[in-house]
């Protein structure tokens, strides 16, 4: 008889359920995908229903429910911060004491209330020891070093551990309120970008900047021996506010914030400025893991490395640890932030509480909710949306499209795990041409214009095109490395190529993912080259699709020329009028 | 399939289980480098249950808020 472990985590950032059947992941999904709230936070009771339907259960079949953190331990952070800054602290100890007294504390209930569990069936892992479960429970190594970066936990904020047989070993923190996650959100919002939304885009801006601030920004974040680091608490606020996350003495340092929502020319002016500031954090911040890294395979000895937590989304710092770094291997786990912790804490309970052998979770890019091809059709004639059932064709069909030119949407299979669209919910066109970039960024996902686009390309060709460090094949396949589009290929494929020349690139691999591997190939054939241009198929602010009915509602609200959904193309031209819903 | 639908807790057993999250949270406090947070988790603890309560009453709960 099969034994079911459901994973949860909520109430911060992301939050999501996962389902393991024997230790395999059965079902995974953010509550964003169900709730249309982009990065919803509430406890996941859509997306831990699903799961459950999923594999046929009920609750009551679950041996363990897993909340990815303890609550109490946060709680005592959050007193204790506060009271040490007593009283410049009374603002937010007032919101604290009404989110905790009122919602937060009480986790225990609501996972009763809200999910149906019974109170014996719960457990409780803790923050980073559920990143660090997630990252190396996924990965191939049989022992590795981990590594978990992110804001902050319950205390910690950056954890180095050791995993092997007998489980993970703790070998060392860094606590609150000294963290690398915070720092790099402090200036994300000082660059006028949202906070733990917005990193990726402090990311993309570093490109075009120069590391000028080194200096200052080594002020607000030094170096220890031992490859620690500490912040100098004077130029931040995270730990006394729940609002502001810099201080004054920042903007002493750096000079006046950048406003959200103005424009940003970071090849010049004011946007150059910022664009400067941005490198910097990101050279700071890449020393930083660096020196972590090298007390990290001290430690262990080992070659591998595992890693989680938001900061391991920062695809630019993951190729310098794997070049400049001490490790040979990477492995990043692909929902590395809040997220990633229902899969962590669910793994941690399997193996480590209830004594389960490591087997391989199955992890693939395909683990949300799937449309079977009838449900598609029946759906679009209940929703009278004329289509061309493309069912033999859709490969043919849609490289067609993408050769001339045309942006679709590819709704194809089960929803991607994570944040990153890997070929199920993608919106592709051909990267050779020079207004691509453009047209996607300005008329379709509606953002800003500096931000480059991932490339798909066949695992076969990836060399051809692109040059990823040894060791990086395996996260190019989640996009969780970035490589150097190799210089004869740059000029050709302006729309996935950064200005600095690389590219984040998804490695398509035909077993992993065999139609869309198909249909790169379909489109290599027609263009020469099997690169796709492959973006998330949602709009600025919205959730990845993960219905038919929101991928209708996008082809609707910007220019994309048609969504290929299941074995059903429909055209711009098809959707009726005055909507599809 | 077995019905997914969640059967919500009774009312003794959430007031348990609240008090029971409360009693972990003095046993943290007091058995941990920090019991000079207790009287504050005490003071938390009753502003917690009137907040509770207040809250249940429709006419009050709006001014909750500003009094915090």
């Amino acid at each position: 008889m099969s034994r079911y472990v459901l994973g949860v985590s909520a109430l911060y950032h992301e939050s999501a359920a996962v389902l393991l059947r024997d230790g395999v992941v059965v079902a995974a999904s953010s509550e964003e995908r169900f709730s249309r709230q982009k990065q919803d936070s509430a406890l996941p009771v859509r997306a831990s229903r699903w799961c459950l339907e999923q594999a046929g259960i009920s609750m009551a079949d679950v041996e363990a429910v897993v909340y990815y953190e303890k609550p109490l331990r946060k709680f005592e952070r959050i007193l204790v911060s506060q009271l040490t800054g007593f009283p410049s602290t009374l603002p937010a100890f007032q919101r604290t004491a009404l989110t905790w007294l009122t919602d937060k504390l009480w986790v225990r209930n609501a996972l009763c209330k809200e999910l149906g569990a019974r109170p014996s069936q719960l457990m409780f892992s803790e923050h980073h020891l559920s990143h660090a479960a997630s990252a190396f429970y996924c990965s191939p190594f049989e022992r590795a070093a981990v590594l978990t970066v992110d804001g902050v936990g319950e205390w910690a904020t950056t954890s180095l551990w050791q995993g092997d047989e007998h489980g993970l070993k703790p070998l060392s923190e860094v606590r609150f309120p000294h963290s690398l996650g915070l720092t790099y959100s402090a200036f994300t919002a000082f660059l006028g970008f949202r906070v733990n939304n917005g990193e990726y885009k402090v990311m993309g801006l570093a490109s075009y900047g120069e590391p000028r601030h080194v200096d200052k920004v080594e002020k607000v974040l030094q170096g220890v021996d031992g490859g620690g680091f500490q912040n100098d608490t004077r130029y931040v606020a995270w730990h006394k506010s729940t609002v502001r996350s810099y201080s004054g003495a920042f903007e002493q340092l750096f000079g006046a914030p950048r406003q959200p929502g103005t424009p940003l020319d970071p090849r010049q002016g004011e946007g150059k400025h910022y664009a400067d500031i941005a490198a910097s954090v990101q050279v700071v911040l890449e020393e930083r893991l660096l020196a972590l890294a090298e007390r990290l395979h001290a430690d262990t000895g080992l070659d591998a490395l595992c890693m989680a937590g938001g900061v391991a989304l920062n695809v630019v710092a993951n190729r310098r640890l794997l070049r400049d770094g001490p490790f040979a291997h990477l492995y990043v786990q692909p929902a590395s932030g809040d997220a990633g912790g229902a899969l962590g804490a669910a793994q941690w309970a399997w193996h480590e509480v209830l004594g389960q052998p490591r087997v391989d979770p199955g992890l693939t890019p395909g683990l949300g909710r799937d449309w079977p091809d009838d449900r598609v059709r029946t759906l679009l004639d209940e929703l009278n949306v004329r289509f061309d059932d493309v069912a033999d064709d859709r490969i043919e069909r849609a490289a067609d499209d993408i050769a001339a030119g045309k942006v679709i949407g590819w709704f194809q299979g089960r929803c991607e795990w994570g944040p990153r669209a890997l070929g199920h919910r993608s919106i592709l066109a051909d990267p050779s041409r020079p207004d691509m970039q453009d047209r996607v960024n300005k008329v379709i996902k509606l953002r800003e214009p500096f931000r480059p686009f991932a490339p798909s390309v066949t695992a076969e060709a990836a060399d051809t095109y692109f040059d990823v460090p040894p060791g990086g094949e395996g996260p190019a396949e989640w996009m969780t490395i970035i490589g150097d589009t190799r210089e004869e290929h740059r000029e050709a494929m302006p729309a996935i190529t950064h200005v600095d020349g690389t590219a984040r690139l998804h490695r398509v691999r035909r077993e992993v993912n065999p139609r869309y591997h198909a249909l790169i190939e379909a489109v290599g054939a027609r263009t020469g080259r099997p690169v796709v241009l492959n973006t998330s198929f949602n709009l600025k602010g919205d959730p990845i699709v993960s219905s038919p009915v929101h991928a209708l509602s996008t082809l609707q609200s910007c220019e994309m020329d048609a969504v290929y959904l299941g074995p059903c193309r429909v055209a711009r031209g098809q959707l009726p009028r005055g909507g599809a819903s | 399939m077995s019905d997914p639908t969640p059967t919500p807790p009774g009312r003794v057993e959430d007031v348990g289980m609240r008090l029971g999250t409360l009693g972990q949270l003095l046993r943290l406090f007091g058995r941990g480098k920090r019991p000079w947070l207790l009287p504050l988790v005490l003071l938390l603890s009753v502003l917690g249950l009137v907040l509770a309560g207040l809250q249940a009453v429709q006419y009050v709960a709006p001014f909750i808020y500003p009094l915090l």
